[in-house]
């Protein structure tokens, strides 16, 4: 069992042994002076560097959560959990589960320790956290084996357990500090959650035992209870009005309500309680409006990358039979798509509004709101209703741009392309750091800026123009196969929402102008062309040609 | 409309450096019953990819109702009833949600025509689909195939794996839909008694390679097994001129032969038809350069 833990995971074992190297040699050479922040000047330079080690680390215990989750995909149930086919090796089930279980909590207290002693401030990796490290491995391994059928919900409850477990790292820090906690002592929390994590292994072992002998024939009862409620909330009696109809219930159905049922849940069981919670503190308020209001533009980025595929679930980048027979035009499936897509993004950003138009006037301290709302009056009038209400149709713009920029990639069936598509994602961190560093204090960057900020407009101005050009005559070739109808309808959509983001574009213009030192009409210029840039347009043209090419291979 | 439904023009592909069809040539009259015979991996659901337009000719040309089921996807598809050999369908969906999608893709879809089917086929409407066993999904999808009265049912191992009751039913689903208005029906499967059963027309891939086409009776009539006895025990197979494959020990030997064989040196104690399983070992065999061909 270990061999195969090893042989099905090469790759990522040797990612993770990768990562974990470069971050202990990539700060072993770093000046003592930047790893431990001795004054202003390497203060950014540390802030960099950390964000680096964090996103490194991060990568690193994602990577082993991956490599023990010992999960397969069962055709016969139609949902990723306990490999079946171990049930017939002649071992007892205790041994089946207490061996992933065991080396996944050797594993990641093994790569904390490592993190925390090579790379981090060096330090012993502190009892309460490698309590807390391995009993979410336990936890999490023992959701992914008994809660199959919930599939994608899955992710919601790892991800919840995720954000409490590094919410409650944080509590023995709170127990002198906060008056919101009652300073249960670590040991305390330790036992707690030692227990837990055998709990975990006990239901894992259980359920295993249960689904070894019975065949696995037993559902769990939340899983058919959310079919139910799947049921009443989706099913279907009612004769489609058209294929395109069909189509898109089954693209909804599939995978469309992912992201507001992400959004609803967050906002449900994470932001409104934490809300609740902090309601007496101003400066909270803020900070929660920020963080709701960009939930479904941030959760739209990975979701993205599962809407770009042919099948949401499916590793497999080509078109399913069951879809590609459909007598449907490959443009039509590229159209739906974005239909959903704009779906997903429209009842996401309601299910926000909806929140904040009850928790603002209800419960929120909006005391540390109004000084930003009289700035903005005395600004820009009345306008600023209209600001508001354009920024929030700029978010949903985006929340969908996200949904739907990587159609043409995903649908191409190009694992290569596909794969090469993450890397952005993964690399932001590395240039994140030069980043941050060419815009250190002092830097020659800096102070090239600072002497004449219109010299970054211009330059930003030309970048934008080229990039314009770039995308216009991409446009023209991407566009040229698809027919006139579409393109004259997505056109429309395409020029309603950039007049709208222009116009957005123009009233914070006019409000800033005034305020910052700049040459008003570049910033005038740069606003617009940045507008110009939020639609996508040239690379969704080539979607449908991509997907005809995966649809007839 | 063209008299063959499907049109196969010298079609080869290529799969890296497998050659999985070899200039293939093939014509489906309209109204007919169709078999496609073929050991696994000869290349049956390949061609029959190709006709659905899944798979693009690298050479050669394929027609579907005179179309280009590449470059018009649509028109082809929605005269096509297709039922592959496992059906990838939504587990997640119900039976009735499965009848109402498919529905809307076709407008010629009749409800009467599909209820019956599933009352027939004894289908829960309200079941999911990942609780049906095989034979119950393969129903299904036979449903979703015939119920729009398809001009071309397109049917890729349709028995494979399942019980002789389900593959009863669903030849029955084949005669049913030529004796419906002259429909034409396309299956491929390894089974060759049900092949012999309901087709009127034979093809026989073997290695990517079309060994034998044409009406089923023709081929029949022109394959003869012959039983000889010869005077003394022959140590190795005999050659005999016109067999395509000599099994047999001592004196006695099974000859299979085409109409080209020629006097046999030996006393015929049995001459018959050639089952269809015979003919297609005996080609494929030949092909393989077996003991017995001139």
């Amino acid at each position: 069992m270990i061999w195969e833990i090893w042989a099905r995971n090469r790759g990522l074992v040797w990612l993770v042994i990768g990562i974990t190297l470069f971050a202990c040699l990539f700060n072993l050479v770093l000046p003592e002076s930047i790893r431990t922040a001795e004054g202003n000047r390497t203060f950014d330079a540390h802030a960099a560097i950390t964000l680096l080690n964090f996103q490194l680390a991060t990568a690193s215990v994602l990577l082993i959560l991956a490599i023990f989750s010992c999960t397969e995909f069962n055709s016969r149930k139609g949902s990723t959990g306990f490999p079946d086919r171990l049930f017939t090796l002649p071992v007892r089930s205790l041994q089946l589960v207490a061996v992933p279980i065991v080396l996944g909590v050797a594993a990641i207290e093994l790569i904390c320790a490592v993190w925390v002693k090579l790379v981090f401030i060096p330090g012993d990796l502190a009892k309460w956290f490698a309590v807390l490290s391995g009993t979410y491995m336990v936890l999490y391994q023992t959701i992914l084996w008994t809660l199959p059928g919930l599939r994608a919900l899955r992710m919601i409850v790892l991800g919840l357990m995720a954000n409490i477990f590094i919410f409650i790292s944080y509590l023995p820090r709170f127990s002198i500090n906060s008056r919101n906690f009652t300073g249960l002592s670590e040991r305390a929390l330790i036992v707690g959650f030692v227990g837990l994590a055998l709990i975990g292994f006990l239901v894992a072992w259980i359920y295993i035992a249960r689904g070894r002998s019975s065949a696995g024939s037993s559902r769990a009862s939340l899983t058919v209870l959310l079919e139910r409620l799947g049921d009443r909330l989706h099913g279907r009696d009612k004769v489609f009005s058209s294929a395109g109809a069909a189509q898109l219930w089954f693209e909804w159905r599939r995978y469309g309500f992912l992201l507001p049922v992400l959004v609803g849940v967050l906002c449900l069981v994470v932001i409104a309680p934490l809300s609740w919670s902090l309601r007496n503190e101003p400066a909270a308020t803020l900070r929660i409006l920020i963080t709701a209001l960009a939930m479904p533009v941030i959760l739209a980025l990975p979701v993205g990358k599962g809407f770009s595929k042919p099948d949401f679930w499916s590793k497999d980048l080509s078109l399913p039979a069951f879809v590609a027979v459909r007598p449907l035009a490959t443009e039509e499936m590229v159209v739906i798509k974005m239909e959903a897509a704009a779906l997903s993004a429209g009842i996401s950003w309601m299910l926000v509004l909806a929140f904040v138009s009850l928790w603002l006037p209800l419960w929120a301290n909006i005391d540390s709101l109004k000084p930003i709302r009289l700035a903005a009056m005395r600004i820009y009038g009345q306008s600023v209703y209209v600001i508001a209400a354009l920024c929030i149709l700029a978010a949903v713009f985006l929340t969908w741009r996200f949904l739907v920029s990587g159609l043409w990639i995903g649908l191409s069936g190009n694992r290569k392309l596909f794969a090469a598509s993450a890397l952005p994602y993964g690399l932001t961190p590395l240039v994140l750091l030069p980043v941050v560093l060419l815009f250190g204090p002092n830097s020659a960057l800096r102070v090239w800026i600072h002497d004449d900020p219109d010299r970054l407009l211009s330059l930003l101005e030309w970048i934008a123009i080229v990039a314009l050009i770039a995308k216009c005559s991409l446009a023209a070739l991407s566009w040229g196969r698809i027919s006139p109808q579409r393109v004259r309808q997505y056109w429309l959509i395409w020029l309603g929402s950039t007049i709208c983001l222009i116009a957005l574009a123009m009233l914070v213009w006019s409000g800033v102008r005034n305020v910052l030192p700049l040459d008003v009409y570049r910033l005038r210029n740069v606003l617009i062309l940045g507008a110009l840039f939020v639609m996508p347009f040239a690379r969704l043209g080539l979607a449908p040609s991509f997907l005809a090419k995966n649809r007839h291979r | 409309m063209p008299e063959d439904i499907v049109a196969i023009k010298n079609l080869s592909r290529r799969f890296g450096s497998k050659t999985v069809l070899n200039d293939v040539s093939l014509d489906v009259p309209r109204g007919s019953v169709f078999g496609l015979v073929g050991e696994n991996g000869a290349g049956k659901t390949t061609l029959i990819k190709h006709i659905l337009g899944l798979l693009r000719a690298e050479a050669g040309a394929v027609r579907v109702f005179g179309l280009d089921p590449v470059s018009d996807p649509v028109s082809v598809l929605g005269r096509i009833g297709y039922l592959s050999e496992q059906p990838d369908l939504p587990d997640w969906m119900r039976v009735n949600e499965f009848m109402r999608y498919t529905q809307a893709f076709y407008p010629k879809w009749d409800e009467a025509y599909a209820e019956q089917l599933r009352e027939q086929f004894g289908l829960d409407r309200a079941a999911r689909l990942r609780v049906l066993s095989k034979g119950q999904r393969a129903k299904l999808g036979l449903l979703a195939a015939q119920a729009h009265r398809p001009d071309l049912l397109l049917l890729d191992e349709p028995s494979s794996g399942l019980d002789p009751i389900v593959r009863s039913d669903i030849l029955a689903a084949v005669i049913r839909t030529v004796a419906d208005e002259g429909r034409t029906v396309f299956f491929s499967s390894h089974l060759l008694e049900e092949i012999e059963r309901v087709s009127d027309h034979v093809a026989m891939l073997h290695r990517g390679k079309l060994v034998l086409c044409g009406p089923l009776d023709e081929i029949k009539s022109q394959h003869r097994r012959i039983t000889v006895r010869f005077e003394t025990q022959q140590p190795k197979p005999p050659v005999v001129p016109g067999a395509l494959m000599v099994t047999g020990t001592g004196r006695e030997w099974t000859i299979i032969c085409d109409r080209a064989r020629t006097e046999v040196p030996a006393r015929i104690i049995d001459e018959d038809a050639a089952s269809l399983n015979e003919i297609f070992v005996a080609t494929a065999g030949a092909g393989d350069d077996r003991p017995g061909p001139t």
